[in-house]
């Protein structure tokens, strides 16, 4: 894991969380970077929500602290965090108009509830004043996301796009250290989804402030994200840079999650990387023939190549505009197992040949992956790549 | 806040948001309840300074005495007059006013407000009126009795016909709540279903109402008729207002008993028999109203 | 078709008449009320006043305090609902929202107390409040009924349908749990909170039993209490004046079913789950 040193806006240490005899959490030590763009990915049960909702303090670690700024905060209330949540079904207050649901966290941080009394809000003078003050604020961030026509309407009122440009205006209006996200697109369609994407983008390089997004979906985390954690399980297996959760995988989990089309993974047989087989066909060798290995190569990077080291029989195409999917059915060689399928995206304007025709695949070595059969992790030692 | 951790602080608010409820609900309920059940064991006059276990003494009273005999049977006859006639004259009405509403809704509308009127108003003041309606000789139905001929009856003093008299108001002023819940029972039979029994031959209003309304109309049958029984269980604002129990304890019922007993009499341990005797009714009765409620959770 | 018609008619005429027969109290009791004494006491049958005597209404009023009762009326009514609210709605709301221990234990007791009526505990908080010289005070009349268990019951399966995230927002944003309480959770349910308002308005408006039982002073009684009062009082043999004041104590809720019938039969419907 990398050092972030006290920077970390927040930070996880031996976190778990338990609900009755499940565990949710299992011992997740973690760090958010100020200023960063963090998105949490992984599939829905993994524990992501939870983990945002611990940052934010709307629930309690059973073992382990969190912290700010390296300083614990497990005792401090949501409110005393300065964070703000968008949260998915955008929870905007339907009795209130757009206005007041973005002014509402101002007026309980900066006003008394002596102040927020039904009869003494309308006619003291220095609450009066507060309020003006507070909702100059409102309309300037309501401008600013081009919601200033509708400060009157109620949400109900609101299409789905509006109503989550509210949310992020009441997560905005009180300038929180740290912004978190969960699964803030997933109820647009598809087409603002995109839009809404690149807003939030803008949004954070505006604001410089560190934002977690939590998503199950990849390509957001992969296109918006400086960093992603992906986390199964209650825990994260991986923590990098989108490339390098694409292009290192650290084990079969990760690297059959990322990726737009699932990975192939061939498992040799013992011995596989003697001469003449298809491990020495890619261009690999390996120091330690006995170790028991699993390929790894993404659809998207195999090629025709009639000279290429794996051949077999066509079993199914998929026709996808621009591009075709096929199913492979790999012929018997030294190190593969028998029955093994390979699927491969390859150009459509180069697919001559239809079902139960043999054809040859080829990759490069440096994007054939390679994972330790038994504990699915990368093998970085002892495997060597021709160039 | 003080120095509290997190979890105290949680705790206390949990404690400051359920707490007085809680408590209050300890107070005036369940407290209670021990203390009557307690009581009716006892021989506690109100005011006594001491009191003595009398073990089922006063139920023995209760059940022996032909005055305590009277309230229990009256009140069971009174439940037995109002549940059969209010569900069937409801229903009539309900069934009546939903088949008018498909031509006339307004007509419709005004005339579920006139069945209505008797749940909304007070009962004491409407016990008057019935009163005057049925006063020997100056009531508007005795004077019409006496006009065309009829003997005119003593409804409130004949002890034979007094109880009939209180139930008969009690009908009056059950209907038009039992409508509403039936109106909201008729509203929810889909319509394909009259088609398809028409199209299997049940072509009179007759046929339609027994292959149809009534079987789909079960569940809601059932709940009205237990909360019409609770509610007559508890008949008391009439009986205390109409002929506090009389003539001769010939309309005396299960509360008002209570309440003459405890509140006037004073005799508490026997007034707290009756209440524990008129609980393990309602009781009954209400375990019956949860069951059937778990069919039809969604009516508020 | 023409059975149709019929039938139509048929029905049309047994629910006017009907109709007729559920409103011929309040139509004998208006048409009492505005007798003058000589039209009451006659011996032919005579459907309305002669004589239009609003006199009796001047008697009533001054006779028997009833604008007092009424003002009581409304004082014991908004009492029990102000407490009634202040302790259900918050225990409802953690019940619904908040994980806490007690939270099954508290829910059984509400589910326990639906079962029981007031009657059954009318002895005991009786003994309870002559002990703390509390009888014939609105105290007396108002503090049995400071909590409902039907309104935490109602509220709380309101607010269990509300989302989670709702409250988490507010809580982000920095509103109290009370704050919550009253500034979200409350104005949201505004159809349970209108619903119970008027069901406990009505049932304590009508109520007799407490009233007769826990006060002797006319100068506190209900409307109900306060009209039989005046029935046993000498006026009260002055039947015109007794119609009109039945007229009177009866008239808030009657008017106020006529204006708001919808939210009216709601209200009473929904508290009839309670019996």
């Amino acid at each position: 894991m990398d050092d972030y040193g006290s920077e970390d806006v927040m930070g996880f240490q031996a976190v778990s969380r338990r609900f009755g005899s499940t565990e949710i959490l299992k011992d997740l030590t973690l760090s958010i970077s100020d200023g960063a763009f963090t998105a949490i990915l992984g599939p829905s049960g993994c524990g992501k929500s939870t983990t945002l909702r611990l940052m934010a303090g709307l629930d309690q670690p059973t073992e382990g602290s969190v912290t700010m700024f390296g300083r614990d905060v497990s005792e401090k209330r949501p409110a005393e965090r300065n964070i703000a949540m968008v949260f998915q079904s955008y929870a905007l207050y339907p009795h209130l108009s757009v206005a007041e649901n973005i002014a509402l966290p101002l007026l309980m941080r900066e006003t008394s509830a002596f102040q927020r009394l039904p009869l003494i809000s309308k006619f003291s003078t220095s609450s009066r004043s507060k309020r003006a003050g507070i909702f100059e604020r409102v309309k300037a961030i309501a401008e600013m996301l081009d919601l200033g026509d509708l400060l009157h309407r109620k949400p109900g009122q609101l299409s789905g796009g509006q109503q989550q440009r509210v949310a992020v205006g009441r997560a905005l209006v009180r300038d929180p250290t740290l912004f978190l996200l969960d699964e803030p697109l997933s109820n647009l369609d598809a087409k603002l989804r995109i839009q809404m994407r690149s807003e939030l983008s803008a949004l954070h390089r505006r604001t410089g402030r560190a934002f977690v997004y939590v998503t199950h979906d990849q390509t957001e985390a992969m296109g918006m994200a400086d960093r992603i954690l992906l986390m199964l399980d209650g825990r994260v297996i991986q923590d990098g840079t989108p490339r390098s959760l694409y292009e290192q995988p650290q084990n079969t989990k990760v690297a059959g999650f990322i990726g737009g089309h699932s990975m192939n993974f061939l498992v040799l047989q013992r011995g596989a990387t003697s001469a003449g087989g298809l491990f020495a066909g890619l261009g690999l060798s390996c120091s330690d023939p006995s170790m028991e290995m699993t390929l790894g190569i993404r659809p998207e990077h195999l090629d025709l190549d009639p000279d290429g080291p794996l051949y077999g029989k066509v079993e199914h195409v998929e026709y996808l505009g621009g591009e075709t999917m096929i199913e492979l059915l790999l012929d018997r060689q030294i190190g593969l197992e028998t029955g093994s399928k390979l699927r491969a995206l390859v150009s459509s304007a180069r697919v001559p040949f239809g079902l139960g025709d043999a054809i040859n695949l080829g990759c490069k070595p440096e994007l054939v992956h390679v994972f330790e059969s038994g504990s699915g992790e990368r093998i970085r030692t002892g495997i060597e790549k021709a160039a | 806040m003080f120095n509290l951790s997190r979890k105290s602080r949680e705790a206390l608010t949990d404690m400051m948001l359920a707490g007085p409820a809680t408590l209050a609900m300890g107070m005036l309920i369940f407290i209670p309840v021990i203390i009557v059940a307690f009581l009716s064991f006892t021989d506690y006059q109100m005011g006594a300074k001491t009191l003595r276990w009398v073990g089922v003494d006063n139920y023995a009273t209760l059940i022996s005495d032909p005055i305590g005999r009277r309230a229990i049977v009256n009140t069971l006859l009174y439940v037995a007059i109002v549940v059969p006639f209010s569900i069937a004259l409801s229903l009539l009405v309900a069934i009546g006013l939903h088949g008018m509403a498909d031509w006339s809704p307004s007509f419709s509308k005004a005339l579920r407000a006139a069945y209505f009127l008797p749940v909304a108003a007070t009962l004491v003041a409407m016990a008057l009126a019935w009163q005057m309606l049925l006063h020997p000789s100056i009531g508007l139905i005795n004077m019409a009795l006496i006009h065309v001929g009829l003997p005119a009856p003593a409804w409130f003093s004949d002890r034979g016909l007094v109880m009939y008299t209180l139930a008969l108001i009690g009908i009056w002023q059950s209907v038009g709540y039992n409508m509403v819940l039936f109106l909201a029972g008729l509203a929810v039979i889909p319509q394909h279903l009259y088609d398809a029994a028409e199209v299997d031959g049940a072509v009179t209003v007759w046929d339609r109402f027994w292959t149809v309304t009534w079987p789909m109309l079960g569940p809601t049958t059932l709940f009205v008729a237990v909360i019409t029984a609770t509610n007559a269980f508890r008949v008391f604002e009439t009986v205390a207002t109409l002929t506090r129990g009389g003539p001769a304890f010939a309309s005396d019922t299960l509360v008002y008993a209570l309440y003459r007993e405890g509140f006037v009499y004073f005799k508490v341990s026997y007034a707290s028999a009756i209440t524990i005797v008129f609980f393990v009714f309602v009781c009954t009765l209400t375990i019956v109203q949860y069951r059937v409620l778990q069919k039809r959770v969604h009516y508020t | 078709m023409r059975q149709g018609i019929l039938i139509r008619v048929a029905s049309t005429i047994a629910l006017l008449l009907g109709a007729a027969l559920v409103l011929l109290p309040f139509f004998w009791m208006i048409s009492i009320s505005l007798k003058p004494p000589d039209e009451i006491f006659t011996r032919h049958v005579s459907l309305l006043p002669d004589r239009i005597a609003w006199e009796n209404y001047a008697i009533a009023v001054t006779s028997v305090p009833l604008g007092r009762f009424l003002m009581n009326g409304v004082i014991v009514c908004s009492g029990i609902l102000f407490f009634q609210m202040l302790f259900s709605v918050p225990c409802a709301y953690a019940l619904a929202q908040r994980q806490f221990k007690a939270r099954v234990v508290i829910f059984g007791m509400v589910l326990a107390g639906l079962l029981v009526p007031f009657h059954v505990t009318a002895i005991p908080i009786f003994l309870g409040l002559a002990k703390l010289r509390l009888l014939d005070s609105y105290t007396a009349l108002i503090l049995p009924f400071a909590t409902s268990v039907f309104g935490i019951f109602l509220f709380r399966q309101f607010f269990a349908r509300m989302p989670k995230s709702l409250f988490d927002a507010a809580r982000v944003d920095g509103l109290s749990e009370g704050a919550i309480v009253w500034r979200i959770a409350l104005p949201l349910s505004w159809p349970a909170a209108t619903a119970f308002a008027i069901f406990s308005v009505t049932a304590h408006w009508n109520d007799l039993f407490w009233p007769l039982i826990a006060t002797s002073d006319p100068a506190i009684a209900t409307p109900p209490r306060g009209i039989l009062y005046f029935r046993d009082e000498e006026a009260g043999t002055d039947l015109g004046p007794l119609m009109a004041g039945a007229m009177i104590i009866t008239a808030p809720l009657i008017l106020l079913f006529l204006f708001a019938q919808r939210t009216f039969i709601r209200g009473v419907a929904t508290g009839g789950l309670r019996g």
